[in-house]
């Protein structure tokens, strides 16, 4: 029974000391290599914001039809002097924000690299949530149909195995044996 | 020599349909030899396509000007490893990489099942067959995309346009056939659904004959995604390997579907659910691998990772409209049949959980193809044509990707079946107790920015779910068979390569997240011209321009200049991008470098050297972690390998299971 137990991700029989010590060393010793390796890289904010907090928010008019930041023409006539006039105007202090309403007034919304979040451009943002709750609520259902499928199909029993004290329950020896077949 | 290659292509068109035909005429009748003349036919098929294949290849490599092809993408100069590269540097080569590859693999696919699946095989066939009808069409009758088009004599150049700089590179060698191995190697799994159907042999078989195919398939797909990434990071010079292009995305989008099948079949082989749904995951992620083909070689939209002006787009969408319509047609008229007991034992369980990955991963890919097909929508609605570019994708993807992650780090917590909440209580404690933590130093050690923190978080949870995994399975068999640690982890995983394989996988998804968090999320960049000894300063790193190295070829000029990278002061070490100028395309080029460490990449283009002035033009990005992407990739590719490494033990359980499944059924 431990053993399916411990196949069974339970881990109340890893109270020994050394099942224990493994838990707690693999809990503790994972997350403190990764926040201290990941504090060690360079991921902490900069002062300025960069160029790309701008030139991947709007369309190239080189005629590329790529966002500013991903324009293929090393030297193009539109794009080099756009990420330069950014770069100089960030460090100014103007913010991205505005600098995105400069390009709009001067271009029009054509040059925004994503719909606008009002009128029918709503339509691209909500859609792909939209679907996720419809679908979220149909796995809902699904799993409560199927669940309730389930629970009618099985016989009253009375004691019945849940309330059952008998650890060697049929339901209990049926899944040991399947956790031994997947895990030997 | 052209007359060879389009003789066999021609061939490899009556080949194929003749294996549609005897086939199913075979199947129908009951008649044996024409069964095997269908069998056969595949072979002849393999046959013919693989003499085409050498034909071009032995074309570019002797550099036959005669044929347009070699003249359009070799010249006299380019060397012998990137005359490979120019055999799908084109559309008619890339077709007829894709005719080969699926040849090859309906080849092995009829020689494994030559003693099993007999009702099936002869219908797997004619689908297999209708696939490469279509692409030998293309390159023949249809004249599209003919690698065989020969230049009159008089007109022969005497030396060749030469290959697209772009693709001078070893990611090209690699990304574009491992692309093609996994996409043409889901037409498989694609190929048996479709055989289950029309037989009505609608139980597990198909699944079981499939599962290494698709994890094979995916395994490849997976390889040609992250080797087009570093491509495009390597190649391209702007700093990042992921732009949300449409092609990138059109070769997401059947990796996305291709893995939620893979999770879904699971369901399927544990609890004899899901048919439908399965059935249903496979014709998309087929149709989407037609899509990712079609939009690459197409040139219906600008990319740069687009290399086809094909004029095969009408055909392409044709032959997606065929295969859908029949493919959902014949699931509609066999839903009766696919008819599961569909029970679930509890609310809270690893079946449920698995159902959550598939509805986020399906529901991800719909967002991207939202995304892609948007402004169509829209310039069809409201006659205004919008751009969804990156900032819609990654607002967008970045929710639903965090809720992915979560559930990859829950999944495994909850037992099959149900769990009960103190079963989840004890099991979620240490990997919540990891997560917490590791937020906490986070925050301690300045880490900031609110997307990064959750993903970073939930990383730690992931990882340490996963960790987990393996400290309690290794614990278990010590205490099993008393053998030391590294001989029980090792035991663990040969023992259950499937499971374990599957949570390496897990863990390189999560590496590869990290390094795209990081490069995402705290990218600086500057971009200055300088002269030599000045230097540039980004984030806490200097870049001082040394000197230049200005040379000719036969092919270009070349313009290399080094640099030295300090971390504030010290010296790390050197960097020489390079800039070109091809004179007979009268194209720009360059070739970026890197000083790269596990923690971050000095990521450095020369955009312009002038000789006159001596003054270069640099783009520096710092781009944090991204080595982690490349490392969480080849986590992946191992894990799979591990996943799909043949093992009889697996093999006997499975086909228990099934078994267990028809008992219960026909009780």
């Amino acid at each position: 029974m431990r053993l399916s137990r411990l196949l069974n991700n339970d881990v109340a029989p890893l109270k020994r000391s050394r099942g224990r010590l493994v838990l707690v060393a693999a809990t503790v010793s994972l997350p403190l290599l990764v926040a201290v390796f990941l504090a060690s890289a360079p991921v902490s904010a900069q002062a300025a914001p960069p160029v790309s907090s701008v030139s991947d928010k709007i369309i190239c008019q080189c005629g590329c039809n790529a966002v500013l930041s991903q324009c293929p023409h090393e030297e193009c006539g539109w794009g080099v002097p756009a990420k330069q006039f950014i770069a100089q105007e960030l460090d100014k202090g103007r913010t991205p924000a505005q600098l995105m309403q400069y390009y709009v007034s001067q271009y029009g919304e054509k040059i925004l690299a994503a719909p606008t979040k009002r009128g029918f451009n709503l339509a691209a943002w909500l859609t792909p949530f939209v679907a996720l709750i419809v679908g979220g609520v149909a796995v809902y259902f699904l799993v409560t149909t199927w669940t309730s499928k389930r629970h009618l199909a099985r016989e009253p029993e009375p004691g019945s195995i849940e309330e059952s004290p008998d650890e060697m329950r049929p339901e209990l020896i049926r899944q040991m044996e399947d956790e031994l077949r997947e895990f030997d | 020599m052209s007359a060879v290659g389009y003789t066999a292509l021609l061939m490899a068109v009556v080949i194929s349909a003749y294996g549609i035909i005897a086939s199913l005429v075979g199947a129908r009748t009951g008649r044996r030899n024409l069964i095997k003349s269908g069998e056969n036919a595949v072979y002849a098929l393999c046959g013919v396509v693989v003499l085409a294949a050498l034909v071009l290849m032995l074309a570019l490599v002797s550099r036959d000007f005669t044929l347009e092809y070699v003249a359009g993408y070799t010249s006299r100069g380019l060397s012998w490893f990137y005359t490979i590269t120019a055999f799908w540097a084109g559309n008619g080569g890339s077709m007829l990489l894709w005719l080969t590859i699926l040849s090859v693999f309906a080849a092995i696919v009829v020689y494994q099942n030559r003693r099993k699946n007999r009702e099936l095989l002869p219908y797997v066939i004619s689908i297999l067959m209708a696939i490469a009808l279509f692409f030998s069409l293309l390159m023949t009758l249809l004249r599209t995309a003919d690698p065989f088009v020969t230049i009159p004599t008089d007109a022969v150049p005497a030396d060749g346009a030469g290959l697209n700089p772009m693709l001078e590179n070893p990611g090209m060698v690699v990304h574009p056939v491992t692309t093609y191995l996994g996409y043409v190697g889901f037409s498989i799994p694609f190929a048996f659904a479709m055989g289950a159907l029309i037989t009505r042999r609608l139980g597990d078989a198909w699944i079981r004959s499939t599962r290494r195919w698709t994890l094979l398939a995916w395994f490849f797909l997976t390889i040609g995604n992250l080797v087009g990434a570093w491509w495009a990071y390597v190649t391209l010079g702007w700093g990042g390997f992921w732009g949300w292009d449409p092609v990138e995305n059109s070769s997401f989008l059947p990796w996305l579907v291709g893995t939620a099948f893979l999770h879904s079949v699971m369901i399927q082989e544990k609890k004899d659910m899901l048919k439908v749904w399965n059935v249903v995951l496979i014709i998309l992620t087929f149709v989407l691998t037609i899509f990712g083909t079609f939009l690459t070689r197409s040139g219906i939209i600008s990319s740069v990772h687009a290399f086809g002006e094909g004029s095969f787009g009408p055909f392409f969408v044709a032959f997606m409209g065929i295969t859908l319509i029949f493919s959902l047609g014949l699931l509609f008229t066999r839903l009766d049949m696919l008819k599961s007991r569909n029970e679930l034992d509890g609310f809270v369980s690893r079946e449920t959980s698995f159902l959550l990955n598939n509805l986020i991963l399906v529901a991800m890919a719909f967002a991207i193809l939202w995304g892609v097909l948007f402004p169509i929508i829209s310039e069809a609605v409201t006659g205004n044509k919008v751009t969804v570019g990156p900032p819609f994708f990654n607002q967008v993807i970045r929710p639903i990707g965090l809720v992915f992650m979560l559930i990859t780090g829950i999944c495994p917590l909850i037992a099959w079946r149900r769990a009960t909440f103190s079963n989840l209580r004890k099991n979620f404690v240490y990997p919540a107790a990891g997560a917490a933590v590791a937020l906490t130093l986070l925050l301690v050690f300045g880490v900031r920015g609110y997307w990064a923190l959750i993903s970073f978080t939930l990383s730690a949870f992931v990882l340490t779910t996963i960790l987990l995994e393996f400290a309690r399975g290794t614990w278990v068999r010590r205490q099993m068979s008393r053998e030391n640690i590294f001989k029980a982890l090792g035991s663990l995983l040969w023992r259950n390569k499937r499971r374990y394989g599957g949570y390496i996988v897990h863990a390189g998804v999560i590496l590869a997240i990290v390094g795209i968090t990081g490069s995402f999320a705290f990218k600086q960049e500057a971009r200055q011209t300088l002269t030599q000894g000045q230097e540039l300063t980004v984030g806490r790193y200097q870049l001082t321009f040394d000197s230049v190295n200005s040379y000719e070829t036969s092919e270009k000029q070349v313009s290399q200049a080094s640099f030295t990278v300090s971390d504030k002061g010290r010296f790390v070490g050197t960097v020489s991008p390079v800039k070109e100028y091809y004179p007979r395309k009268d194209q720009n080029w360059t070739r970026i470098d890197r000083n790269s460490n596990l923690s971050r990449d000095v990521y450095v283009a020369l955009l312009d050297y002038s000789p006159d002035t001596g003054q270069a033009d640099v783009q520096v990005d710092i781009n944090p972690l991204v080595s982690w992407l490349w490392i969480g990739g080849f986590v992946m590719a191992l894990g799979a390998v591990i996943a799909m490494w043949p093992d009889r033990r697996e093999s006997r359980r499975v086909a228990a299971r099934y078994e267990r499944h028809a008992e219960l059924n026909e009780a």
